[in-house]
């Protein structure tokens, strides 16, 4: 007679619990209840933390039962329990957060920026085209810029900066696309086709040649591909939050941060792209901190509490940067 | 056992006037969970996802074994092959869904109209394949709500809202739930949804507590507690205090609406002789929810388990059923409800909450 062991047997049809004992014999189980013995072929349901081990029958009765014989039973015919073997000691636990902050670290620190890259560069014109697009018609429509107030010979001014700028870099479609800037201020930006947003209030503000110091660090943005990287950045990231908490409640705060972490990157990048290309071509280095110091607003990044959020690095580390190189 | 002894009259008269009280309760602990996810968000990492499908079932399943009612366990049976392709199919769809919106408003549009069409589909089906896998001593939960039926509360729901200007959004949330309560079932036995007062009291004191805070915004700018030495208003300062204020209030009035419709939801529901009765307060469980995001974001997350342990314990050591003696014992099985673990899928990437 094989082991008997004490627990509850449902038949699967009621919800009433019989007191039962159970045995294992010769690929079947027999379970002996106040009403009779049944013979039946089953399996063992998975076990999780501390709860009892339920053996669900092939006729839709089960069995239940917290006695350690039951689960000794269960590593006789099921082997061993990989997954709450794991589950279970402290040990595993530690070389899971181990895990899971070097690969998050790893992944957002070299995996992503490096997958981004190259689908950047594999990325058609024409989409590059449309995003871009898609990008113009979002700020054309936000109303955020107007047309230009510029007299015509200030236009002409930037005109020529650009022409300088298309020698400079004669391989690459770059365009000029000028607006009032009004609550953005003195600022430009670049988007992934190479059409650069200037505003009025920072071509009054620059000289020609600071001028032309910023419009390099917007072409190193699109020579870079920085624009496509950070979309690419940004889903990877926030499809690996989600794969984490496996929810979108609380990943909205912690892709902010990551995000722009990448985004100071480039603009590094940028910076140090405007600056190479400024010495190559017998300019002063200089030419862009000075444009930085004139175009940053004085009362600016005074509080060092919200500098994880920010974009961009504060203007005093990019110009110690740049004054370094 | 004792029938020779009692004569039936007697049985009879104790059922009727001696209801059982039921109590519920949750035996799992935060430092047991957090084994149990942060091994399985390992796993899930390393296999690249695949694993996610087990590591659902597995968190299910330890939910659902340690919530504990009058000394039974609930189970939890789904197949985590199935899960996993239904979950495939659903992130290469909004996968399309990401990239098509980047590429294009228009497909993200459509996208989006799509998914807004599924939902009353996704959610009968998905509610069919999370009750018909989870199960009470032996008896099998299931949900008889068809999608014809879903289309037509949800497109009611809809309609009260609109045409009230949200007034009457309240009543378009109490037939969504009543539409999935007493079309669950446990076994043969029905659910049914009867709310002891109004969604209208929540919602009403919700927005009490919105009109409030804007009142006591204007009151503190007038009193210019804002106001910078040259005496007119620093916007520097009142931008971020009136963001995280709006955040704030934000976060405190979905806690506040989320207890309620707990509270009124569990209180309301009935199955055969069984009542439900949740004794927490709204207050306690807000304060739950809201010491729990407080410790994930200084934890980065890290007590994310914990957290969660902690308001199935909250909300089950503060739950009890009353009814018949025997109540218990007295549920026969059902039909099984049928597959959809590509739906369950979708409302698992959608956080479509399905209540229960």
């Amino acid at each position: 007679m094989a082991l008997q062991i004490p627990g509850i047997y449902y038949d699967g049809q009621s919800s009433i619990a019989h007191p039962a004992k159970i045995s294992y014999d010769d690929s079947f189980f027999i379970i002996e209840t106040d009403s009779g013995t049944f013979k039946k072929t089953g399996r063992f349901l998975a076990r999780v933390g501390r709860a009892p081990q339920t053996i669900e029958f092939n006729d839709g009765g089960s069995f239940q039962s917290s006695e350690p014989a039951l689960i000794k039973l269960k590593s006789e015919l099921d082997g061993f329990d990989l997954p709450f073997w794991l589950e279970s000691k402290l040990r595993f636990a530690l070389l899971s957060v181990l895990i899971v902050s070097s690969l998050m670290f790893y992944c957002y620190r070299y995996a992503f920026p490096t997958i981004a890259e190259k689908i950047a560069l594999q990325v058609p014109e024409s989409v590059n085209d449309r995003i871009s697009q898609q990008t113009q018609d979002l700020i054309e429509n936000s109303k955020t810029l107007t047309p230009s107030q510029l007299s015509f010979g200030e236009q002409f001014k930037i005109q020529t900066v650009f022409e300088k700028l298309k020698t400079i870099f004669p391989g690459m479609k770059l365009e000029p696309v000028l607006r009032n800037g009004k609550e953005i201020g003195a600022n430009a930006f670049a988007l992934p086709n190479g059409h650069i947003y200037v505003t009025d209030q920072i071509t009054t503000k620059l000289s020609e040649e600071e001028l032309l110091a910023v419009l390099c660090h917007e072409v190193g943005h699109v020579n870079y591909h920085h624009g496509l990287r950070s979309l690419i950045e940004s889903s990877a990231i926030s499809v690996f939050l989600l794969s984490v908490s496996g929810t979108i409640d609380w990943t909205g705060l912690p892709l902010a941060l990551l995000t722009s972490g990448y985004s100071r990157k480039f603009e590094t990048e940028a910076d140090d792209f405007s600056v190479a290309t400024l010495k190559k071509n017998g300019m002063k280095p200089s030419l862009l901190a000075d444009a930085l110091k004139k175009i940053d607003k004085p009362d600016k990044n005074t509080n060092h509490l919200f500098d994880w959020f920010l974009s961009h690095p504060s203007t005093q580390e990019r110009i110690d940067r740049i004054l370094k190189q | 056992m004792t029938e020779t002894m009692t004569p039936d009259v007697v049985s009879e008269q104790i059922r009727v006037s001696e209801p059982k009280t039921f109590a519920a309760s949750f035996t799992g602990t935060g430092s047991e969970y957090f084994r149990i996810w942060i091994v399985n968000v390992a796993l899930t990492i390393v296999t690249f996802g695949i694993y996610s499908a087990w590591a659902k079932v597995r968190t299910k399943k330890y939910f659902y074994n340690h919530t504990v009612l009058d000394g039974s366990n609930f189970d939890y049976h789904a197949d985590p092959i199935k899960i996993l392709k239904g979950r495939i199919l659903i992130a290469i769809f909004f996968g399309g869904y990401t990239l098509g919106g980047k590429i294009s408003p228009v497909i993200g549009m459509t996208f989006g109209l799509v998914i807004m069409a599924l939902v009353p589909w996704i959610l009968v089906r998905s509610m069919r394949f999370n009750l018909a896998n989870s199960s009470f001593r032996g008896v099998r939960f299931g949900f008889d709500g068809t999608t014809s039926e879903s289309y037509g509360t949800y497109m009611k729901a809809l309609a009260i809202t609109i045409f009230t200007i949200y007034l009457g959004y309240p009543e378009a949330q109490v037939s969504i739930k009543r539409f999935q309560v007493d079309n669950s079932r446990y076994g043969k036995s029905k659910f049914n949804l009867a709310p002891e007062t109004s969604f209208y009291s929540v919602y009403g004191r919700a927005v009490l507590i919105m009109i409030l805070a804007i009142i006591s915004v204007f009151a503190i700018v007038k009193l210019g507690v804002f106001n910078g030495d040259d005496g007119a208003v620093n916007k520097k300062i009142l931008v971020p205090v009136l963001l995280m204020g709006f955040y704030g209030v934000l976060i405190f009035i979905g806690m506040y609406t989320s207890a309620g419709v707990y509270n009124l939801q569990m209180n309301g529901t009935k199955l055969e002789s069984l009542r439900f009765k949740s004794t927490i307060s709204n207050s306690k469980l807000m304060f739950v929810y809201g010491t729990n995001v407080l410790a994930c974001l200084f934890t980065l997350g890290l007590l994310y388990p914990w957290a969660k342990v902690r308001v199935a314990r909250s909300k089950l050591s503060n739950l009890a059923l009353t009814g018949e003696a025997s109540a218990l014992e007295k549920f026969q099985a059902g039909a099984l409800t049928g597959d959809g673990a590509v739906a369950d899928a979708a409302s698992d990437f959608m956080e479509v909450d399905l209540g229960f």
